[in-house]
């Protein structure tokens, strides 16, 4: 079990106008699940790869259980890493490729036996000892892959996009395994990502990346309920936002005034609110012309999507679109219409305008 | 369409190998004889300097493939990665592509005979005080100015597919290994070489043919006795003894036999090795 | 920088003269052998003549009969196609010498030793097998339909050919081409045997000079023989890459 500590990392190629990776600080604690998430070309493989010690940071440090590892070469480091292709050594049998890291770390060879053999049961790799890469199953070969890198018992454990290119049923196959391995192990593990269904899933934390920057640290939840920033909302499949002037409890737009919490930030914000979390009210109440009750307002149905478990509309509010759920099939088409949609208080999130 | 190509390379190469082969056997009209006979192969055989040209031809191609191939390699691992100037040492490298053997047989002869500039390089440093204190490196009973000729030509064949070979894997796997445990040096004992082997195989079994065949340079930078197998050949082939001519024939026929053998068994080899490339 | 190394005491013997042991560099520069060399009276000029000719004409052979051959090769598949093929390959692999000494004996029946048009067609024997591997991968690579696509559009199958096939094929004949020439231009053993000492190309000079031990001469006529090679080197950069066919006749020259 051992922690890993990102302070300030780095990474600028020569003659590239963008670093690669800004100033990174990252803190993976001991035994913990953590995702680098983010679209490709953010940076997340690059802080990988300077974790494994395959590429040099160009400033800033790398610690292991609070020890600098950044001048440690890679086969010293202790941090295993497993590619997206599973890279088995295709002249080598099932063993060797497992026993390989052993091999090199020169164990002795009824130990290494041993620590194979142990490895191959717990994996369920039996009767696929002699086998050759080329005559597996793509199951079989991942589990090889994640056989070949515990079996050298890694300090750290990362993952290029484990998931990435794998039909459902693998997918399943794949995320089971890494989930058992971290539980039955306690390893620290880092896995690299784009999707974020993915990260949700797997992860006890995620880190999201974009242009080489952290935009967000912390569980999957957070995300949801309270991105950092627009772009992190949207990324996450949010795109209900609606500018307004904050003061005190309450925010001012221009479809009505809404309470929510008070806090930082003041003036020009922006709200966002999930499109689960909008409740759909029946028709207005009748009541006083522009009085607002309760966070609710009206909004104009553009859209009306039936997904079988769920309905998604697509409303205008203040000149943008809206996506809001509804639960199971309304009677009747309201596409043309309008309707009433709440904004629970305890769910709208507030941005920086 | 592939009919006059056909012909043309039929009527040659088969036409050559044929008669080769019947002049071998003893059949020669023009000078009266008409039997069929294994004499002249067992006279060649029996030759007094008939082993040690086959020693001499096979340590010569041994040799110059071995050392064409780790040179290749070791350049190909160089140049895979960027760097400054690259380009004209590539342009270098690929110079002796062009060059014809004969020329670069020449330049050598001038370089590395005992009265050649390297001889005068260590003249001039003290190492030696007469030419014939420097190393018989041509005319030499191991072939060595022959080896370094066809190291010279060699390597940049080898080495671009080599180069190919080691582009088109990418660094992952280098990368799996370290991160598994490997050093830089176990990475490529283990991991690298073996997969870029395989590429340059039929290049070697190529090179290795070709020396094993070769006229031009083993004649004029070979010792006279013993001399390789075609050089022998030749001389057989040219002596005023009539007789001499079909152990000429025999030889040729037996050099081409072995190289066809070994290009053949050559292929059947890796069509078992094919299920084993990544 | 081991590859340039041997080069260079062609170029400093080229303009020596009275160069011996154990001076490091030539007592006196001298323009003899070059004088010598490029001078019209020499053997040079007409040594360079039957080469350049001998290879010329045994490269428009070899495109003649090549490119047909390759795409056959290179495109269809039949009976025997194996059989062909390993007709067609295996004079790359074995030792011209031998098969030459043969059918020696023939050519000497057919009236063609001593002769130009002999030589020449014992050059074929090691240009052609080349010329139809380039030319099969060239056209394995090609792709037919661009062909059937023309002729569906109204053009005849001259004007395919021209248009079409011809601009597409057209980079692998070029280097079919310089390279078969080089091979030609090397040759010395085949042109010594079926040349008979009558018909002198330049490896033929070369060799004999090399032998009678004016050191000037003999590298300044390896500078001369180099020259075209070394052209053709720049010509085609542009056109080398990791594993082409081609590539696999450099080494052989």
């Amino acid at each position: 079990m051992t922690s890993v500590t990102l302070e300030g990392l780095a990474k600028s190629y020569r003659g590239a106008s963008e670093a690669a990776v800004h100033a990174l600080d990252l803190e993976v604690a001991a035994g913990e699940l953590v995702a680098l998430l983010g679209p490709s070309g953010c940076g997340k493989t690059t802080v990988l790869k300077m974790i494994a010690g395959l590429l040099r940071p160009t400033s800033g440090a790398i610690l292991f259980d609070a020890r600098p590892v950044t001048d440690v070469p890679p086969e010293r480091r202790g941090a295993v890493m497993v590619f997206q292709n599973y890279l088995l050594f295709p002249y080598m049998s099932v063993e060797e490729n497992i026993a390989f890291g052993l091999r090199m770390r020169k164990v002795e060879a009824s130990e290494t036996g041993r620590r194979v053999a142990g490895m191959v049961r717990k994996l369920k790799l039996q009767g696929l000892e002699r086998r050759r890469p080329h005559q597996l199953s793509g199951g079989q070969k991942q589990r090889v892959a994640l056989a070949r890198a515990l079996v050298v018992e890694p300090r750290v454990l990362l993952l290029d996009e484990p998931l990435s290119n794998l039909d459902a049923h693998l997918r399943d196959e794949m995320r089971e395994l890494i989930l058992f391995t971290h539980k039955e192990l306690e390893l620290t593990t880092i896995f690299v990502t784009h999707d974020q269904q993915e990260a949700v899933l797997l992860a006890d934390r995620v880190a999201l990346m974009f242009e080489g920057r952290l935009q967000q640290y912390g569980p999957a939840h957070l995300f949801y309920e309270r991105p950092a920033s627009r772009r992190v909302a949207e990324f996450f499949g949010c795109r209900n936002f609606l500018r307004g002037r904050r003061q005190g409890g309450r925010v001012e737009t221009r479809v009505g005034s809404f309470d929510c919490c008070a806090g930082e930030p003041e003036g020009e914000v922006v709200l966002t609110i999930r499109p689960e979390a909008v409740e759909v009210k029946g028709r207005r109440e009748p009541g006083a012309a522009g009085q607002q009750r309760d966070n609710c307002f009206e909004a104009p149905v553009r859209r009306q999507i039936y997904m079988g478990t769920h309905t998604r509309f697509r409303v205008e509010v203040d000149g943008a679109e809206w996506d809001v759920i509804a639960e199971a099939a309304p009677e009747r088409n309201l596409e043309g219409g309008s309707m009433c949609l709440r904004l629970p208080p305890e769910r709208l999130w507030v941005l920086p305008g | 369409m592939l009919a006059p190509a056909l012909v043309v390379i039929g009527f040659i190469f088969a036409g050559g190998l044929v008669l080769g082969l019947s002049q071998s056997l003893g059949y020669m009209p023009i000078i009266g004889e008409r039997g069929f006979s294994l004499r002249a192969y067992a006279e060649l055989v029996a030759r007094p300097g008939f082993a040690r040209s086959l020693g001499l031809t096979i340590f010569v191609s041994v040799a110059s493939t071995v050392a064409a191939v780790a040179l290749a390699v070791v350049t190909a691992l160089t140049l895979r990665k960027r760097f400054r100037g690259k380009k004209l040492v590539s342009f270098v490298y690929q110079l002796p592509l062009t060059v014809p053997h004969l020329v670069i047989a020449v330049g050598f002869l001038l370089l590395i005979s005992q009265s050649g500039l390297l001889a005068r390089a260590a003249h001039a440093l003290g190492w030696i005080r007469e030419s014939s204190q420097f190393p018989i490196l041509v005319f030499d009973d191991l072939g060595i100015g022959i080896i370094l000729v066809y190291v010279w030509k060699e390597v940049p064949f080898i080495g671009l597919i080599a180069l190919a070979v080691l582009q088109s894997l990418g660094e992952d796997y280098e990368e799996q290994a370290r991160t598994l445990g490997a050093g830089r040096w176990q990475t490529f004992r283990h991991v690298l070489l073996p997969l870029i082997l395989p590429g340059i195989l039929p290049g070697s079994i190529i090179i290795f043919a070709y020396v094993f065949g070769a006229f031009e340079v083993p004649y004029l930078l070979g010792k006279s006795f013993p001399s390789m197998l075609s050089v022998l050949s030749y001389r057989l082939y040219i002596d005023v003894d009539l007789n001499a001519r079909p152990q000429a024939m025999a030889m040729s026929i037996l050099i081409a036999l072995f190289v066809l053998l070994l290009v053949t068994a050559y292929r059947r080899l890796t069509r078992r090795l094919m299920g084993v490339r990544p | 920088m081991g590859v340039v190394l041997p080069l260079v005491p062609l170029l400093a013997w080229s303009v020596s003269q009275k160069w011996f042991f154990p001076a490091l560099l030539p007592p006196e520069a001298s323009w003899r052998a070059w004088r010598y060399v490029l001078s019209p009276a020499s053997r040079v000029s007409a040594a360079l003549g039957n080469s350049a000719a001998i290879a010329l004409i045994v490269t428009a052979v070899d495109v003649a009969l090549g490119v047909p051959a390759g795409r056959v090769l290179g495109t269809s598949a039949f009976r025997g196609k194996a059989l062909a093929e390993f007709l067609v390959f295996a004079p790359i692999i074995v030792p011209g010498l031998a098969v030459i000494m043969g059918i020696h004996v023939l050519f000497i029946r057919l009236a063609l030793v001593d002769t130009l048009i002999g030589v020449c067609l014992a050059h074929l024997l090691p240009t052609l097998p080349y010329m139809v591997l380039v030319m099969s991968g060239v056209f394995a690579n090609y792709d037919g339909q661009y062909e059937e696509q023309a002729l569906s559009l109204g053009a005849s199958r001259l004007r395919t050919f021209v248009h079409v096939t011809l601009p597409a094929i057209m980079p692998g004949v070029i280097t079919g081409a310089l390279f078969v020439f080089l091979i030609s231009w090397s040759q010395y053993i085949l042109t010594v045997l079926i040349g008979g000492g009558r018909v002198i190309t330049l490896p033929v000079l070369l060799f004999s000079f090399a032998g009678a031990g004016d050191n000037a001469v003999t590298a300044a006529l390896s500078i001369v023989f180099l020259a075209p090679a070394v052209l053709i080197l720049l010509a085609t950069s542009r056109f080398l890459s990791g594993e082409s066919a081609a590539m696999g006749g450099f080494g052989r020259l």
